[in-house]
C-alpha cells in the first residue's frame, strides 16, 4: 500500500513537472515574441525579400552570436559558408547572388540582437500541395544540459492559415500552438 | 663541370615534365570522364525508351496505394535529374538514397527496369539476389506522410522502403517487421557492412572500404587518401553529419556515424579543404577544417573498377 501510494505521489509529480514545462515553453514563446515582436516582424519581412532574390537560410552556430552561418540554395546546388572559417567564400557567394547588402546586415544585427538562432524557409506536402513556410528558431531549452538533447523554440509563420485537418488536429492537440493569425508555436529537437 | 650542371638541370626538367603529365593524366575521375558520360547518356537514353513502352495509367494491384501517375512521373523524373533524388523528411533512407543516386548516374536502365518489374510483379532480379519485398511493404508504399517531398514520391517510396526491407545488418536484428512509422526508425538503419553489401549486390564493380561503424579509417591524412581515392573512382563518405554543419549548442556530440554521401570533388583552398557532395537531392559545396574531416569520416567506400565502355544496341 505504501508502495503504491509512493508511486502515486511520483506519478503526480512527474504530471505536473510535464504540466508546468509546457506550460512555461508556451508563455516563454510568447513572451518572446511579445517582447521583439516589431523586430521579428521587420526581420521577416527582409527575410523573405532576399529568400526571393535567392532562397537561403541565414543564423548563427555560436552561444556568443558571432559568427553568420549562410546556406544558399540553387536548383542544383548549395553552398554552406559560415563566417568562423569560410568568411571571405560567404561574401563571394553574397555577391554572386546579388543579396542587398544593407538589408542582409541589418538581419544579421536584428538577429543577434534578438538572439535569433535561424531563419529559414522549409517546404512540405499537405493532401498532395505543396506548402511553404518562415521559420525562426530561438533559444534553446536545455542547452546547459549535458547528454540531453537540446529542443529549440521555432516560431512559424505560414503563407495562409493552416486548413488542413491533420495539422488543425496537432493544434488542437498542442504540438502547434497558435500565438496570433499568422503565427504558430513549436518545439523542435533542430533548429535548422 | 659546367656541361655537367646543365645535363642535370636538364635531367630535373624533364623529369618533372613526365612527372606533371602523368599526375595530370590521373586527374581524369571516372566521374567526370568522356566515356563515363557517353555511357551515361545511353544508359538514359534506355531507360526513357523503356519508359515509352510502358502502360502508364494502369495501377498495380500488387500496390494498392501507389498512384500509377506519380509512379511513372517520379521515375521519369529520376532518370532526368539523377540528383534530385532525396531521401525526404527525418527518414533513415540515406543509405538507399546515396545508393539510388549512383544507380540513377551509372545504370539509369537497370533501375528503370528493376522498379517496373517491382511494380507489375512485385519482385527484381538483382545480378546475386532476388527483391521480394513483404506484404506489410506493399501496403505501406504510397501512404507515408511529413516526409517532405517523399510524400508524393510514390516510386521513391516502393523503392526505399524495399530496399530497407530486404537488406538487414546488425542494427535491424531487433525491429525486422516494417510497422507505420518505422522508416524513421532503426527498422531502416544502415550500418556501413550492409551498405557495402547492397552495393556489391548490385554490381560487378569492384569495391574498396575503408572504415567501420565505431573506429574511423586508420589513415594518417585523410585528405591525401581521399583525394586518392577519388581519382580511382566513385567515392561515397560515412560520416558524422553534425560534423558538417556543426554547432556549438550542444555539449556533447556523440562520435559515430549517421549518414551516407556521396563525394564528388575535394580541394584545398589554403589552410581548408573545399568539398563537394551529393545528399539530400542537391550538390553541397563547403569549405570544412582538416580537423573537422578527421572528426566528420568514419567510413570511405570507393567503386573503383571503371564503367564499362557501353555500347549502344
Amino acid at each position: 500500500m505504501i508502495l503504491k501510494t509512493k508511486t502515486w505521489v511520483l506519478l503526480l509529480f512527474a504530471a505536473t513537472g510535464l504540466g508546468s514545462c509546457s506550460v512555461q515553453s508556451e508563455r516563454k514563446s510568447e513572451k518572446y515574441y511579445i517582447k521583439y515582436a516589431d523586430a521579428i516582424e521587420e526581420l521577416k519581412r527582409d527575410y523573405e525579400k532576399l529568400y526571393r532574390v535567392q532562397p537561403f537560410s541565414f543564423g548563427f552556430t555560436d552561444r556568443s552570436y558571432k559568427h553568420y552561418a549562410m546556406e544558399v540554395t540553387t536548383d542544383t546546388l548549395r553552398y554552406v559558408y559560415n563566417s568562423e572559417v569560410s568568411r571571405s567564400k560567404m561574401y563571394e557567394t553574397i555577391q554572386k547572388f546579388n543579396y542587398d547588402t544593407v538589408i542582409l546586415r541589418r538581419m544579421s544585427e536584428r538577429m543577434k540582437e534578438i538572439k535569433c538562432l535561424w531563419l529559414t524557409r522549409p517546404s512540405f506536402f499537405l493532401d498532395g500541395v505543396k506548402e511553404s513556410i518562415t521559420t525562426l528558431s530561438f533559444r534553446s531549452v536545455s542547452v546547459e544540459k549535458p547528454f540531453v538533447e537540446n529542443k529549440y523554440y521555432i516560431l512559424i509563420f505560414p503563407d495562409h492559415e493552416f486548413q488542413n485537418e491533420e495539422v488543425k488536429a496537432r493544434i488542437k492537440k498542442g504540438d502547434i500552438v497558435k500565438i496570433k493569425d499568422g503565427l504558430y508555436f513549436m518545439i523542435g529537437n533542430t533548429f535548422r | 663541370m659546367n656541361r655537367r650542371k646543365t645535363l642535370f638541370t636538364s635531367f630535373v626538367f624533364i623529369f618533372l615534365t613526365f612527372r606533371y603529365i602523368s599526375v595530370f593524366a590521373q586527374q581524369e575521375n571516372v566521374i567526370y570522364s568522356d566515356s563515363t558520360r557517353k555511357v551515361e547518356s545511353i544508359g538514359r537514353r534506355r531507360a526513357l525508351s523503356i519508359l515509352s513502352d510502358e502502360d502508364t495509367v494502369s495501377a498495380s494491384p500488387i500496390w494498392p496505394n501507389i498512384n500509377p501517375k506519380l509512379f511513372f512521373q517520379n521515375v521519369r523524373n529520376n532518370v532526368l535529374y539523377p540528383n534530385k533524388i532525396n531521401q525526404g523528411a527525418s527518414t533513415n533512407f540515406c543509405s538507399y538514397a546515396a545508393f539510388t543516386h549512383l544507380m540513377l548516374k551509372y545504370k539509369p536502365d537497370v533501375y528503370v527496369r528493376m522498379l517496373i518489374s517491382l511494380y507489375r510483379t512485385g519482385g527484381a532480379n538483382l545480378e546475386k539476389k532476388m527483391l521480394k519485398p513483404k506484404k506489410e511493404i506493399l501496403q505501406a508504399a504510397g501512404t507515408l506522410r511529413h516526409k517532405g517531398e517523399l510524400d508524393v514520391l510514390h516510386a521513391d517510396q516502393m523503392w526505399f522502403l524495399t530496399l530497407a526491407d530486404q537488406f538487414k545488418g546488425y542494427l535491424n536484428v531487433f525491429d525486422h517487421k516494417y510497422n507505420h512509422g518505422d522508416e524513421n526508425k532503426i527498422w531502416a538503419a544502415t550500418n556501413y557492412a550492409k551498405f557495402n553489401t547492397m552495393l556489391r549486390y548490385f554490381t560487378n564493380f569492384h569495391i574498396v572500404s575503408s572504415g567501420s561503424d565505431l573506429f574511423r579509417p586508420a589513415k594518417k591524412d585523410f585528405y591525401a587518401y581521399i583525394s586518392r581515392k577519388l581519382l580511382e573512382g566513385v567515392v561515397i563518405l560515412y560520416l558524422n553529419s553534425k560534423y558538417m554543419h556543426p554547432t556549438k549548442y550542444t555539449a556533447f556530440t556523440l562520435r559515430a556515424p549517421t549518414h551516407f554521401v556521396v563525394l564528388y570533388e575535394m580541394y584545398k583552398v589554403g589552410d581548408l579543404i573545399e568539398i563537394k557532395y551529393w545528399d539530400y537531392g542537391l550538390k553541397t559545396v563547403q569549405l570544412i577544417t582538416r580537423k573537422r574531416l578527421y572528426k566528420m569520416i568514419f567510413g570511405v567506400s570507393t567503386i573503383t573498377t571503371k564503367v564499362e565502355d557501353d555500347t549502344e544496341n
